[in-house]
């Protein structure tokens, strides 16, 4: 794709998401190579560590929100279906006898981004509106 | 002070940099976990066999946790830290697990819980090697974590078995089926602690001997599974369990200072159901430890059910637990049981408040011998308050 074209089709993007229908929504973002295609459930999985892959059999690396942000919270709750102190007691169990460990955090959209967009395993969540060509949105939450 | 300069060394834990490492591929991670309890035995029918002229509460028989009149913290806190060590070579996953935990029982000593070495040698299948914990029940692996179960502590009826280092061999397999999560492990090992504590205290107070204990050619299973709301656990193990009493010179019993030697056989088998449905919460388990000593056998069965409610960041809960031990030969019970009422206050997502107000029954026929020990003489009815104050970080 030429420059040209690529700009087009961002712009295009761009007017795509501006749109009212997707403000303001939570976004499940990977690498724009990850050709997966992810139910709720699936997301739930590899965020409580409960699969390493996605279902193509490459490995998954989730990535989360800082403990602080709004957007965990919202996460947490419509995606995980569970409160952050219970995700948090479920991780101490893992974590204390080596069975696994919580997901990577960054502090921004923009840093959770560019992680996806430079590692093929990593899946991520952002505000939709931070949403950017770098990757891959593979489906959207109502907050 | 005594406690803070034996903690020292942990506080320069937080100012190393893990970025760096040998290989310049690892990732270094430093987490911890911290409970702060107290309690005081608010009535109580019988002197304990432990504390002088006091009534008690015997609230962990592994570390010998013990509460008396007195409002006291030390026989639950603790503090423990974990440094978790990945290899970030695709082809070369190795972890690696170090964990020490200070209690308040030891006057903050740390000892080394966990240290091991875990190989990847497949995604789905790993091998340990080094020191973890005997996994019993449910709880045991992250007995101290308080923060991660509603009460303030696993009841000590179910949670009496005093041996849980297991210096060893691992083999994990964990995969998944549909919506079901499974793992399975199989152990074998020793434990090599030091002389086991509550036994020695116990027949120091009452026998005047010593004992070693000696916990070895252990080998045990455990079967894990579990989807969104349900989680189910399987466990045995058998073992063998060396004793040597040094019984002193002391009084009309003994004469002279001797050393007896004997071994049990012992045989577990454990199984938890625990179902959660984001506000109400079932947890149960039940177990079957059998000790066997030149045919005679002695089969002490344990369960413990729990119901708790999650409103908002309050989790009120009822627990019941109960042992029940026969000497299959001399027919001497030893049977107790609690009923626990309390409530966890999540402070934050990390911090959790608990207070909880236990009632023990003791309805043991004490027995006093000579020549034998009794795995628990009667403690006593005892109705115990404690509060407490869990965080991991």
């Amino acid at each position: 794709m030429n420059l040209r074209y690529s700009k087009i089709y961002s712009i295009v993007l761009w007017l795509f998401f501006s749109q009212e229908v997707w403000a303001g929504q939570l976004a499940v973002i990977v690498h724009p190579d990850n050709t997966n295609q992810l139910s709720k459930a699936e997301i739930s999985r590899i965020y409580l560590g409960k699969t390493k892959f996605f279902p193509n059999g490459s490995k998954a690396e989730p990535i989360n929100q800082s403990v602080k942000s709004e957007l965990k919270m919202i996460f947490d709750k419509s995606v995980l279906e569970k409160s952050a102190s219970q995700i948090n007691a479920y991780w101490a169990r893992l974590l204390f006898t080596g069975k696994g460990k919580p997901p990577r955090t960054f502090n921004s959209d923009q840093a959770i981004i560019n992680y996806v967009a430079n590692n093929e395993n990593a899946i991520g969540y952002i505000n939709s509106d931070s949403v950017d060509l770098k990757v891959k949105v593979i489906t959207m939450f109502n907050r | 002070m005594k406690i803070s300069s034996k903690l020292i060394p942990y506080f320069f834990l937080c100012f190393v940099d893990y970025s760096w490492s040998i290989t310049g591929m690892s990732e270094y991670n430093v987490s911890g976990f911290a409970s702060f309890v107290g309690g005081k035995v608010i009535s109580s029918d019988t002197n304990c066999p432990l504390v002088a002229n006091s009534d008690c509460f015997v609230a962990d028989y592994h570390n010998v946790g013990i509460y008396d009149k007195d409002i006291t913290f030390s026989p639950e806190s603790t503090i423990g830290f974990q440094i978790s060590v990945s290899s970030l070579f695709i082809d070369n996953p190795i972890n690696v697990i170090v964990q020490t935990i200070a209690r308040g029982t030891e006057e903050w000593e740390t000892s080394l819980d966990w240290a091991f070495i875990e190989y990847e040698l497949s995604p789905t299948w790993q091998i340990r090697f080094g020191r973890e914990r005997i996994p019993l029940g449910y709880y045991s692996d992250f007995y101290e974590i308080g923060y991660s179960y509603p009460w303030v502590r696993p009841p000590s009826e179910v949670y009496f078995w005093q041996f849980s280092k297991l210096d060893g061999i691992k083999i994990i397999h964990e995969n998944f089926f549909k919506d079901w999560n499974y793992r399975a492990s199989l152990y074998f090992g020793e434990e090599n602690d030091e002389a086991n504590k509550f036994f020695s205290e116990l027949s120091r107070f009452v026998f005047f001997e010593t004992l070693d204990y000696q916990f070895k050619n252990i080998v045990g299973l455990t079967f894990e599974s579990n989807k969104n709301w349900l989680d189910m656990r399987a466990a045995m193990m058998t073992g063998e369990l060396d004793i040597t009493q040094n019984r002193l010179k002391l009084g009309a019993f003994v004469l002279n200072d001797t050393t007896v030697f004997s071994t049990r056989d012992v045989t577990y088998g454990g199984l938890s159901i625990n179902v959660d449905l984001n506000n109400f919460i079932l947890l149960s388990e039940a177990g079957r430890l059998q000790s066997e000593i030149n045919l005679r056998t002695i089969n002490t069965d344990t369960y413990m059910v729990s119901v708790a409610y999650r409103w908002n960041n309050l989790t009120p809960y009822i627990l019941f637990s109960s042992l029940d031990s026969i000497d299959e030969i001399t027919l001497q019970p030893d049977k107790f049981s609690t009923i626990s009422l309390g409530i966890r206050w999540d402070l934050s997502y990390a911090t959790a408040f608990k207070f909880q107000i236990d009632r023990t029954n003791d309805d043991s026929e004490a027995l006093i011998s000579t020549t034998t020990v009794q795995d628990s003489p009667r403690f006593g009815n005892a109705t115990l308050v404690s509060i407490g104050i869990d965080t991991i970080f």
